[in-house]
């Protein structure tokens, strides 16, 4: 079958882009890379427009381990927007990544491979072992290609994540020990998880909880997002809030189908993400930082992603993914304005750069939108998103579940704000330099899908 | 049980005699001959021909065994250890010819210490690895004075090494008077054995590095130069590893209280480590800890004291050789050109990528990156534990590999910043050998595994009889 074909390719394309990229010079790395994350790109809408397929490959069978690939309902909304978020992200490569060109290839090449092999994995121990590989990859983005204080920022994201990974894998081995037969196989252990004991099945929701609950994150385990966001190159931010943050969404939503006794807690699930949104939404209204602002933002979104899975019904869930779609791809249009104005006028700072609109139409209007997307208005993807998040909230927390609005209006204001005084006012700043062409087309690219499943959300919703 | 064919046992003791005759021969060659590209090349070949017999061997006997003379014993076990004996010391004597500036004396006595890991790999008796520890440790004593760089880590291993041998004699005494017997069996009853399991598991703590008898291996470990050290860590302490399960599982298995110690010790080993690890500014002091952590992961997997976790602590073993080995081999290549501090290293990078990125992913193995050795091998030990009711043990192991990232990653993020100094620095090709077989090693086993589990699976089966015959 074609589709079964495609599959692995995900995987293997930029594996295989990893060979070119050590044989081709330093100046032709980033076009390696936009190659693979083309060639990725259309390989996924192949997989995922030909419905569900698996893919399995033996790795280890005397522990329960294969290389199981598959795509569903689920993770094809996902995969499909890490494809989008990478795709982007290569295309402002030459622009924002001037040194160690070939390092950085391979740093991103590993990571997308391992992005898209989370959300392909039906294997819990590859899900891990992808998981992990990203994360360190992610550490390596901010580590030799961040800002000032890049050292702080990723020690802090590393010790916060690898606790996370860590946390996961202790709960993978604790659902290995316990089913019978022992495996690490998604498609059986949808059925034997159901049967550990259910104060096992508290625990090793904990366990995986907490882990999930930095990676999103919620509230108590979110500091250090803005920290790495801040420091992190503009690429590595798109992909770590485009992409990297919906390990912990999609985790929660394998978790609470996978064990039961989850579900009875999802209240508390749901208490930490209203909280997480009220409070991180006020935090980035605080902020005089514009990509500090912005990935307060994220933490504000990804709560009201995690109210809709802790609802964990049809719409819920389906809102939460749709969710995700919509926030890697506002995110990551933000992220790149914002990298781009520090590349223009060499500062974030919201008070320093004043009047965009006078010098650069496109990247206002760029902003615009995605703030538009980030805060759900109508017509782009965000709406659908939330929508389907509150109806779905609504039936399982009744009034409750309405709360985390509060949240987006609050980041409503705050976005509403940072475009009245950083792009539409009225004194001006004078750039120091005129933004690359990449930009536009990145920038285009994500609002081009930003309203294009804002309008026909069938499309992707269809697969349901 | 199904015997070796008969060539099979000739081919051992010819093993045996190949290195003995090459230890003669290194002696001739002191004596009347300074040439030590030669004696390097004639090393080299014995050892790899030991190495090639004796992986011929495994996979020949798949299960068997097979006694010789009544005081040798060949099994996958035995086969196991010496494979990773030879295959060390071979890696040792590269480095030590890049480095050393008397070869000839390393060759020799690393030859000699390769015998007497020998006689404890296959040994059927107590007394047979009483003197092959001995024989295996004096010989690093000597090279150390060789040196001449470090009066007083001689001077700490020598002590430590008798207080081990002290208390191991005492401890076969006493194994002795109890059961009657000094072959290696399963001994139960009297009382006075569980004393003797308490005594063992002291004195081959000092070989092994377990916590409260490590504390002089640091300083033993970081005052010679690197070649020597990487024999202590990657070849020697194996020996005390070698040994350890052989008198655990195969005498103790019955005195749970042994295993209970084993466990409590091994996360004492693991915190001791790592988070002494992460103070030291010293490369090589702070390898010498993160090895010492490293024997914590190991000793849960004889903790659990099954096939899985014997099984999975021989891989450990097997992944951390050759990842200490490599990353030792880098540090002598540093040593060389004065480089000891970890501030020393920062921007590695540009001087020589190929190191650099080795030096990266060995680290990053240890640390328990994906598709490395290093991450399979605690994975697996892990997963025993976890598998046999050990969670705790289990979650204070992750814990560690947490706080152990951080001093990884701090030596990795040195090597990948600071200034840029655009000269290249050239390799040894030794070197460069020895780090380029360390590093195909750890990627080749950590993304396909199988093989090696196969035959740590085999290996561990061995040291449990009874669950064979069954």
């Amino acid at each position: 079958m074609l589709s079964s074909l495609f599959l692995p390719l995900i995987i293997v394309i930029p594996l295989l882009s990893l060979l070119a990229l050590f044989l081709l010079g330093e100046d032709r790395s980033h076009d390696v890379v936009k190659a693979s994350a083309v060639l990725v790109f259309i390989a996924t809408l192949a997989t995922v427009f030909q419905g569900s397929s698996s893919f399995i490959l033996p790795y280890l069978a005397s522990v329960g381990i294969s290389l199981h690939l598959v795509v569903n309902s689920f993770n094809s909304i996902l995969l499909i927007m890490a494809a989008i978020v990478y795709l982007a992200a290569s295309l402002v490569g030459d622009y924002f990544i001037k040194r160690n060109r070939k390092m950085y290839g391979l740093f991103f090449l590993l990571a997308e491979a391992s992005s898209l092999g989370v959300f392909l994995s039906y294997n819990l121990f590859m899900f891990y072992v992808f998981w992990e590989i990203s994360e360190i990859m992610m550490f390596f983005f901010i580590f030799v290609y961040g800002g000032t204080m890049r050292r702080y920022a990723a020690f802090k994201f590393i010790i916060y994540s690898l606790t996370s990974s860590l946390l996961l894998l202790i709960g993978i081995m604790l659902i290995y020990a316990n089913v019978n037969p022992h495996t690490f196989d998604l498609s059986l252990l949808m059925q034997s998880a159901q049967t550990i004991q259910p104060g096992m099945q508290l625990g090793i929701s904990v366990l995986l909880l907490i882990s999930f609950m930095i990676k999103m994150p919620v509230f108590p385990f979110h500091s250090w997002l803005p920290d790495a966001h801040t420091e992190a190159p503009t690429t590595g931010s798109m992909i770590l809030a485009g992409v990297l943050l919906k390990f912990g969404g999609y985790g929660l939503l394998l978790l609470l189908s996978m064990l039961p006794v989850a579900r009875h807690y999802s209240l508390y699930i749901m208490a930490f993400a209203v909280f997480s949104t009220v409070y991180s939404a006020l935090a980035a209204i605080k902020q005089s930082n514009i990509k500090r602002a912005i990935a307060y933002t994220s933490i504000t979104d990804m709560g009201i992603i995690a109210v809709g899975l802790a609802a964990y019904n049809a719409l819920g869930s389906m809102g939460a993914l749709y969710g995700m779609l919509s926030h890697g791809i506002a995110i990551s249009l933000l992220f790149l304005i914002a990298g781009t104005l520090n590349e223009t006028y060499n500062t974030f700072d919201i008070n320093k750069i004043k009047g965009v609109i006078a010098n650069f139409t496109d990247m206002t209007y760029l902003f615009i939108i995605g703030a538009l997307a980030a805060i759900g208005i109508p017509l782009t993807s965000g709406f659908i998103g939330d929508i389907l998040i509150f109806l779905g909230s609504y039936g399982t927390f009744g009034l409750i579940g309405l709360l985390p609005i509060t949240g987006i209006l609050l980041i409503g204001a705050m976005m509403l704000w940072i475009i009245e005084r950083v792009f539409v006012s009225r004194k001006e700043t004078e750039p120091y330099a005129e933004p690359d062409r990449s930009v536009l087309y990145s920038g285009s690219m994500l609002l081009f899908f930003s309203i294009l499943f804002g309008i026909v959300p069938f499309i992707l919703l269809g697969f349901r | 049980m199904m015997g070796y064919i008969a060539p099979l046992g000739d081919a051992f003791v010819l093993l045996i005699g190949a290195v003995m005759s090459i230890a003669v021969i290194a002696g001739a060659a002191i004596t009347f001959y300074r040439r030590k590209r030669a004696h390097l090349a004639l090393s080299v070949i014995v050892y790899a021909a030991s190495a090639l017999l004796i992986l011929y061997m495994m996979l020949a006997g798949g299960t068997a065994q097979m006694s010789i003379g009544g005081f040798m014993l060949i099994n996958p076990f035995s086969l196991f250890f010496s494979l990773i004996f030879t295959v060390g010391i071979l890696l040792v004597n590269i480095i030590a010819y890049a480095y050393s500036k008397d070869y000839n004396e390393f060759a020799l006595l690393a030859s000699f210490a390769l015998i007497g890991m020998y006689m404890v790999a296959f040994s059927l008796s107590l007394v047979t690895i009483f003197i092959g520890l001995e024989l295996a440790v004096l010989p690093a004593v000597f090279m150390i004075l060789l040196s001449r760089k470090s009066l007083e880590a001689a001077a700490k291993l020598f002590v430590a090494a008798s207080l081990s041998t002290a208390l191991l004699s005492f401890a076969i005494v006493l194994t002795y008077g109890g059961s009657g017997t000094v072959a290696l069996e399963q001994y139960s009853g009297a009382e006075i054995l569980g004393f003797a399991a308490l005594l063992f598991i002291v004195s081959l703590g000092f070989e092994a590095s377990i916590f409260p008898f490590n504390v002089l291996l640091p300083d033993v470990y970081s005052g010679p130069p690197a070649h020597i050290t990487s024999m202590l860590g990657g070849v020697n302490k194996k020996v005390g590893f070698a040994a350890l399960m052989q008198v655990l599982i195969l005498g103790f298995i019955a005195y749970r209280q042994a295993f209970i110690l084993i466990a409590v010790l091994s996360v004492f080993t693991m915190f001791y480590g790592n988070l002494v690890a992460l103070m030291q500014d010293n490369i090589k002091r702070m390898m010498a800890y993160s090895s010492i952590s490293q024997a914590g992961y190991i000793m849960i997997g004889i903790a659990v004291a099954n096939a899985a976790g014997i099984s999975a602590s021989l891989f450990q073993i097997f992944a951390h050789m050759f990842i200490f080995i490599g990353v030792l081999a880098i540090i002598a290549w540093l040593e060389g050109h004065g480089k000891h501090k970890i501030n020393d290293i920062e921007g590695l990078h540009s001087e020589n990528r190929f190191l650099s990125f080795s030096l990266a992913l060995l680290l990053l193995s240890l640390a328990g990156l994906p598709f490395t050795t290093g991450f399979v091998g605690k994975f697996l030990i892990f997963l025993s534990s976890i598998n046999s009711g050990m969670v705790w043990l289990a979650f204070l192991g992750i814990i560690n590999s947490i706080i152990s990232i951080y001093y990884y990653a701090r030596v990795i993020a040195k090597v990948y910043t600071g200034r840029r100094v655009s000269r290249g620095i050239k390799v040894d090709r030794g070197i460069a050998a020895v780090v380029l077989t360390c590093v195909i090693i750890t990627l080749v086993f950590g993304i396909w595994p199988l093989p090696l589990m196969h035959i740590t699976g085999n290996a561990a089966a061995a040291l449990f009889p009874a669950a064979g015959a069954a």
